[in-house]
């Protein structure tokens, strides 16, 4: 029965439905290759933030934020409702609907790695053979990248903002005095801390992609299992967490 | 032999500052179509989310069959139809029969394929939730209710908005579902198109338990019909 339920959580979880996956896992393309070319490290020292990474810093805050907030409107949505009268525990419930999420973060993961690589090849001025064919290069100037940039920072920040501004506030409006339902801030609390987990993978993925770049399929492969476990392990924190705060409370 | 489903002690339930349900008391005996009735407002579908886990109340217990309390087992032992269809709009009937398979160990094929033929929904199989009609929707979720083999079907207002024919269906189809070792509930303010197959009533009013009785014994005894007694009851200053 478990497997059934996976299998309809994530056909019916509508996995690649939202509009945040097609949005995290573009911009998960283009701050990744603009990485690369330390255009945004440059950026990042006139927005004073850490050089190292910043890009990734950002669209992984965007990938929880997103996250937090599908879990956040599933609770009250159509899908919520009917799974709380099954004879689930509702951390269960929520489990599987992370896991829908975490499978989700996988495939953009996979997207925005083969995206950012033929992406920067393609920036950069080399011609390049990349899993099978040839990507000419082409030299962009400092200037149209920074424009690009500072773009897109502007963007990632208003849509992270208002992200984070719809979760917050429906959490306060499920605050009923006396009920359980006050746990729900933590929820996506919880997932804001947990993106702090992330910044443990900030070395292996610049050591990852650096590896790529050469066409070192060894060290690739060990990136992708640090990722695969930190996700693991994340999904299992939220899963604790969830069971602790949520079950058994929740009210429709 | 009657068996008690469930029973509701003392119940109170209040949202922010008012008070939905006062102190109810009920006992949902094996065996019986049970009607919930009382005008719009009067805590029916509270009671029903009570008893169905949707909400916890904050005052009293409710016992369910085998002496379960709230929890995931009490979930087992109930099937709700709430007033309005919750599947998202993209899922078609036919995942909705799909998710109550995947989601309820207690489903049965053969109760959902009777309940199709019944409610004459075989041919909306395909289609999808956003594109069927009110009274579509309505026979798709009581198909899904009675699918289960339970022991308290829930059904809040399954009657409203739905044409004659439609009311007839659906109460026939209620009817063919009774089982001696189940009950069925239901919650309605349209007592003339139902009441011919209740076996007791409950008259809810400002979230309290104005009367309960037995309908057989109204009939004969009192020589009233339940919309009779009904309207005795909620009429304002006649």
């Amino acid at each position: 029965m478990v497997i059934n339920q996976l299998k309809h959580a994530l056909r019916h979880g509508a996995v690649l439905r939202y509009t945040t996956f097609g949005i995290v896992t573009a911009v998960n393309v283009v701050f990744g290759a603009l990485a690369y070319f330390n255009v945004l490290g440059f950026a990042a020292a006139v927005t004073a933030v850490s050089l190292s990474g910043s890009g990734l810093t950002v669209v992984i805050i965007i990938n929880f934020v997103a996250g937090a907030a599908n879990i956040k409107s599933f609770i009250g949505s159509p899908s919520g409702y009917i799974y709380a009268l099954t004879p689930m525990k509702t951390s269960n419930i929520l489990f599987i609907r992370i896991a829908a999420i975490v499978v989700q973060d996988v495939l953009a993961l996979i997207i925005s790695i083969y995206g950012t690589v033929w992406l920067s090849f393609y920036l950069a001025d080399v011609e390049h053979n990349f899993l099978g064919s040839t990507i000419e290069g082409m030299k962009i100037s400092s200037d149209v990248a920074l424009a690009i940039v500072f773009g897109l920072l502007a963007y990632t920040f208003i849509y992270t903002f208002v992200v984070f501004c719809i979760v917050f506030k429906r959490s306060i409006l499920f605050n009923k005095k006396g009920k359980s339902l006050l746990m729900i801030p933590f929820v996506p609390c919880a997932f804001w801390l947990l993106s702090l987990l992330d910044f443990i993978i900030f070395p292996f993925a610049i050591v990852e992609r650096w590896f790529l770049f050469f066409n070192v399929t060894l060290y690739n492969a060990l990136g992708v299992v640090i990722y695969a476990t930190l996700f693991i392990i994340k999904t299992a924190i939220l899963y604790v967490i969830t069971s602790k705060l949520i079950d058994g409370r929740m009210n429709y | 032999m009657k068996t008690t489903l469930l029973q509701a002690k003392e119940i109170g339930m209040s949202y922010s500052n008012k008070q939905a349900l006062k102190k109810i008391n009920m006992t949902v005996e094996s065996g019986k179509i049970i009607g919930l009735l009382g005008p719009n407002g009067s805590g029916k579908t509270t009671l029903m989310k009570l008893i169905a886990g949707l909400l916890q109340p904050v005052s009293g217990e409710i016992v369910y069959h085998n002496n379960v309390r709230r929890g995931v087992e009490s979930r087992s032992t109930i099937s709700f139809m709430p007033d309005e269809l919750r599947f998202p709009s993209y899922m078609s009937v036919e995942d909705a029969f799909n998710y109550y398979r995947d989601m309820y160990p207690d489903y049965s094929s053969e109760l959902a394929d009777q309940m199709k033929k019944l409610l004459g929904i075989d041919e909306e199989m395909k289609s999808k939730m956003k594109h069927l009609s009110k009274g579509q929707k309505e026979r798709v979720a009581l198909a899904l209710t009675f699918s289960r083999r339970t022991k308290v079907y829930l059904l809040d207002e399954p009657l409203g908005g739905i044409d004659p024919v439609g009311k007839k269906k659906i109460v026939d189809a209620i009817l063919a579902m009774q089982l001696e070792e189940s009950s069925i509930l239901i919650s309605t303010h349209l007592v003339k198109d139902v009441e011919r197959i209740f076996d007791c009533v409950y008259f809810i009013s400002d979230g309290a338990i104005v009367y309960e009785g037995d309908c057989d014994q109204m009939r004969e005894e009192n020589e009233k019909t339940v919309e009779q007694a009904y309207l005795e009851v909620f009429s304002y200053g006649d």
